[in-house]
């Protein structure tokens, strides 16, 4: 049974079927009746996106797993089918011992496109994960297992702030309107009357 | 390269071990519990990165790879290799 829709709420971490996203070569899937009335499936690979444009299937090869994920999205409504996740990946030993560098950015909060994940219990994971705000993906609700955790709200913030680098979001417009005063040579009105 | 705002190097005690990391031109974090406060730079990698930040600060838009190190491209490039575990439930969950 899928996760209930109530625990499907921004900021919690559920365990959700993640598809890999796919890659050439593609293998795609022929499917055919046999004599019997059965279904007989055989799967053909494709080498370039140009000899699949010239195909009429559209049933794909792809790997998945079952991962965390992130929901960025309030997912209780049943009108869409649809929540945007981010992918939560464990922190190896082996991360630590070649990527020093990287995990010490995680656990001083200085990544600018991820965040450490796992430390606290409200998260509800058993390893410490960090949050890839680079790989962001609807997942069909029906495909969320069950929710194990939660980012609070603090945490939330971080996660917005990342998503705004991630996405190369220009908030520049709504920055403005928050700080009026500031003309666009960075220069205050004050400062401009002074000179 | 100019900064909003100078104090004086008499104002500030920097510990013998940053002024040497900061002079191999590496960041120093400052850390108050547990949680980042300052990240000290040498002034010649301000420099290499003030336009990012100043980009930042305005909201503007910056090119994701130019936030990302070799370590991030790695981890990313692993992170596609990813194999299944054997009890995700067991692995993950509580």
């Amino acid at each position: 049974m899928s996760a209930p829709l109530a625990d499907l709420r921004r900021g919690a971490i559920c365990i959700a079927l993640y598809p890999f996203t796919p890659e050439l070569p593609l293998d795609v899937v022929l499917r055919e009746a046999d004599s019997d009335g059965g279904l007989n499936a055989k799967i053909e690979s494709y080498d370039s996106i140009e000899s699949v444009a010239r195909i009429t299937r559209n049933e794909l090869v792809i790997q998945f797993k079952l991962r965390p994920v992130l929901l960025l999205q309030t997912g209780t409504s049943d009108q869409l089918p649809d929540v945007l996740v981010a992918r939560v990946n464990s922190i190896t030993e082996d991360h630590r011992q070649r990527r020093a560098a990287w995990v010490a950015k995680l656990e001083n909060n200085i990544h600018p496109l991820m965040l450490r994940v796992g430390h606290e219990h409200h998260h509800g994971l058993k390893v410490e994960s960090y949050v890839n705000l680079t790989s962001v993906q609807p997942v069909n609700k029906a495909a969320i297992l069950r929710n194990v955790g939660y980012l609070d709200e603090g945490e939330m913030v971080s996660i917005s702030e990342r998503l705004i680098l991630s996405l190369e979001i220009d908030v520049s417009a709504y920055v403005a309107q928050l700080r009026p005063e500031l003309s666009s040579s960075g220069e205050t009105s004050e400062q401009v009357q002074l000179s | 390269m100019t900064t909003a705002v100078t104090v004086p190097a008499s104002s500030v005690r920097v510990p013998q071990e940053a002024r040497d990391a900061l002079n191999q031109r590496e960041a120093v974090t400052v850390v108050a519990h547990k949680r980042s406060q300052y990240v000290l730079l040498h002034p010649d990698d301000y420099a290499v990165v003030s336009p990012i930040l100043e980009r930042h600060r305005a909201g503007r838009p910056i090119p994701v790879d130019r936030l990302m190190t070799e370590d991030d491209f790695a981890i990313i490039r692993e992170e596609s290799l990813d194999t299944p575990d054997a009890g995700i439930l067991e692995a993950w969950g509580n």
